[in-house]
């Protein structure tokens, strides 16, 4: 028994370890992942510790030192109430990486459940929440999220669960085409021969060899996410005006056009994040879905 | 299958999609806001007991919800999308008359988009793997990864306020008078009046947004130009072009650009989206009087009717252009006639 349980343990050990070695292949293949991963740890660092690194409170008002241009005062200048960009930039990734990571969360959630449910149950129910992914497919998904936000009145929560609401079609669709597939194994009908009820099937057996997919798509989505968040706060249909968060802070700034101190910074917040989800996610399509290259 | 038969299964098919976009609207506009009245009505209008009740009667709110929708539907039908809370008109009216300003813009921006993004896309799938296709590759990561308002910006910044090489925002100089109204695009209409002074200043003022917009949706059109041309390079009737002894742009142009077009296609009618979306932010940074502009001003002071008019619109057009590339497939893929 402890030979059989020792071999076990090494056999996992080898495993892992080659497991390792791999990532590490990978990320010198993929310098860009590298990046990603780094640019995107220092910026969930940032969120954690914003409120005691940050310089002065994010809402704090220094009226005698406005729009100062960005030096030895203030790193990265002042706003039209002498408020310091740098802590507003600081803080503002405590709204931002949380909200698009809920999005995401939510919305894949709700998609891999309902396209679950539809390629499981098939007939009626199937072809009822096809037609619903295909409507709610057929608008643009931010003038969508845009409409159903003004409609639950602006703030950073009803942002975020417009944006969950109109972000589940694409992972509905992919999650019903692989139910479909898994259903028809051979193992599926082994778990239902056993009298396993139908609940427990969809999701103890076929959900778990169908997720892969769905979870490479939501890591390539958490930058789209975080990029529609901030055209949705932009745009005013989001956190109220005075808050720290970067859209808008940019959409402030437009009326402030040549202290470009005010909208470059956060805005270049919002890009950097965005670039390394997007290469994050790139990388990780190329070393787990080759097919997916395109080339 | 001929091209009537076609055209009329997908016409089928749209139909039921356009009825699903005014019911989903309209659930919208109806179950979600606590009241509808306070969310349609100006503020100090639900003082007033009279326009209150017309307003009711006008949308049916005291009957039954399947009466309100066909009430709305009525009512759509003749153009009626509600009265703007900030502008105090018609919300159909607001919109046609900003209407042009935007097909001007986003016609442009997708004639530019289109040709930035299949000309980088060919650059990146003919010198793979060269420095063209990384600085392509950085172009169209760019475009996806910035946010478009602070491309905006930038643009803005750089090329108006610093070089001075392009106009500023707006459709025409303040100095300039618009040309007589015929079809509301500043620059067909200077032409029609033979006023070359005046659509010079026009197409000056456009080609900044347009180009922004152009990044934008370029960068999606680039990434798959460029992997659906290198999958057809790779196909037997390349080499078999190349064994005949055809010279290589012709190869390229006639068998290889035309074979790869079919999810460009597809991507453009989807990235369709992504302009609209972009025609919001970019307007509403360039000052530019169009229909994203609009819904800008109105999703900053909460003005419900114009969010909603402006969001079925896009809807509409959204579907309408994906009605467009599915009747394009059946010029661009042979396979569909045959099927």
């Amino acid at each position: 028994m402890s030979s059989i349980s020792s071999i076990s343990s090494s056999t996992q050990e080898f495993e892992s370890r080659s497991w390792l070695r791999q990532a590490r292949y990978h990320l010198r293949r993929n310098p860009l992942v590298l990046l990603g991963l780094i640019i995107a740890i220092v910026w969930i660092v940032t969120a954690f510790i914003a409120p005691s690194v940050a310089p002065v409170e994010p809402l704090a008002q220094d009226l005698v030192n406005r729009l100062q241009v960005p030096g030895a005062l203030f790193f990265m200048g002042s706003d039209e109430l002498g408020r310091d960009i740098f802590s507003r930039v600081l803080w503002g990734s405590r709204i931002t990486i949380p909200a698009g990571l809920a999005v995401i969360i939510i919305g894949s959630t709700l998609g891999v459940i309902i396209g679950a449910v539809a390629g499981y149950a098939g007939g009626l129910i199937d072809e009822l929440l096809m037609r619903l992914t295909e409507l709610f497919m057929a608008f643009p998904f931010i003038i969508l999220a845009m409409a159903v936000t003004a409609a639950l009145g602006p703030d950073i929560r009803n942002a975020v669960l417009a944006l969950s609401a109109v972000w589940w079609p694409r992972y509905a669709r992919i999650l019903r085409g692989l139910v479909l597939e898994v259903k028809a194994q051979e193992y599926v009908e082994a778990a239902h021969s056993a009298g396993a009820g139908g609940f427990y099937v969809l999701f103890r057996t076929i959900l778990p060899n169908c997720i892969a997919p769905a979870v490479i798509l939501a890591t390539l989505d958490i930058g789209t996410a975080i990029i529609s968040f901030a055209a949705l706060s932009f745009i005013g249909l989001g956190p109220e005006p005075s808050s720290p968060e970067w859209g808008r802070m940019v959409s402030i700034g437009i009326d402030f056009f040549d202290q470009w101190w005010m909208w470059l910074f956060p805005g270049l917040a919002i890009a950097s994040l965005v670039m390394a989800f997007n290469f994050i996610g790139d990388g990780l399509r190329d070393i787990l879905d080759p097919r997916l290259r395109g080339e | 299958m001929n091209f009537f038969q076609y055209f009329i299964r997908r016409a089928l098919l749209v139909t039921p999609l356009l009825l699903g976009i005014t019911v989903m609207a309209f659930l919208i506009a109806n179950l979600i806001p606590a009241d509808p009245t306070i969310a349609n009505l100006p503020p100090n209008a639900l003082n007033d007991e009279d326009t209150i009740a017309a307003f009711r009667k006008k949308w049916g709110l005291d009957k039954p919800l399947h009466e309100q929708y066909l009430t709305y539907l009525g009512n759509l039908l003749q153009g009626d999308l509600g009265t703007s809370i900030k502008t105090r008109k018609a919300v159909g009216e607001d919109i046609s008359r900003r209407l042009p300003a935007t097909i001007e813009l986003a016609t442009l921006g997708i004639i530019f988009g289109i040709a930035l993004g299949v000309g980088l896309g060919l650059i990146s799938a003919i010198w793979k793997d060269t420095w063209a296709d990384y600085a392509a590759r950085v172009i169209a990561f760019i475009g996806i990864s910035f946010p478009v308002f602070l491309l905006a910006l930038i643009f803005l910044t750089v090329f108006y306020a610093q070089l001075r090489i392009a106009s500023g925002p707006g459709r025409l100089d303040i100095i300039m008078r618009p040309p007589p109204t015929v079809t509301g695009l500043f620059t067909v209409d200077a032409l029609l009046a033979g006023d070359l002074k005046t659509f010079k200043n026009a197409f000056d003022h456009l080609v900044l947004p347009a180009s922004t917009l152009a990044l934008y949706i370029s960068a999606i059109i680039s990434r798959i130009t460029r992997s659906s041309l290198l999958e057809v390079l790779n196909q037997d009737y390349m080499r078999t072009a190349r064994a005949k002894g055809l010279r290589e742009r012709y190869i390229i142009g006639f068998h290889g650009l035309r074979n790869s077009m079919i999810p460009v296609v597809t991507v453009i009618g989807l990235s369709y989206g992504n302009l609209l979306v972009g025609s919001i932010l970019i307007e509403s940074i360039f000052a530019y009087p169009g229909i994203g502009f609009y819904m800008f001003r109105a999703s900053t002071s909460q003005d419900f009717p114009a969010i909603m008019g402006v969001s079925l619109l896009f809807a509409f057009i959204y579907v309408g252009v994906n009605f467009v590339v599915d009747i394009l497939y059946f010029f661009l893929d042979p396979r569909i006639r045959v099927a």
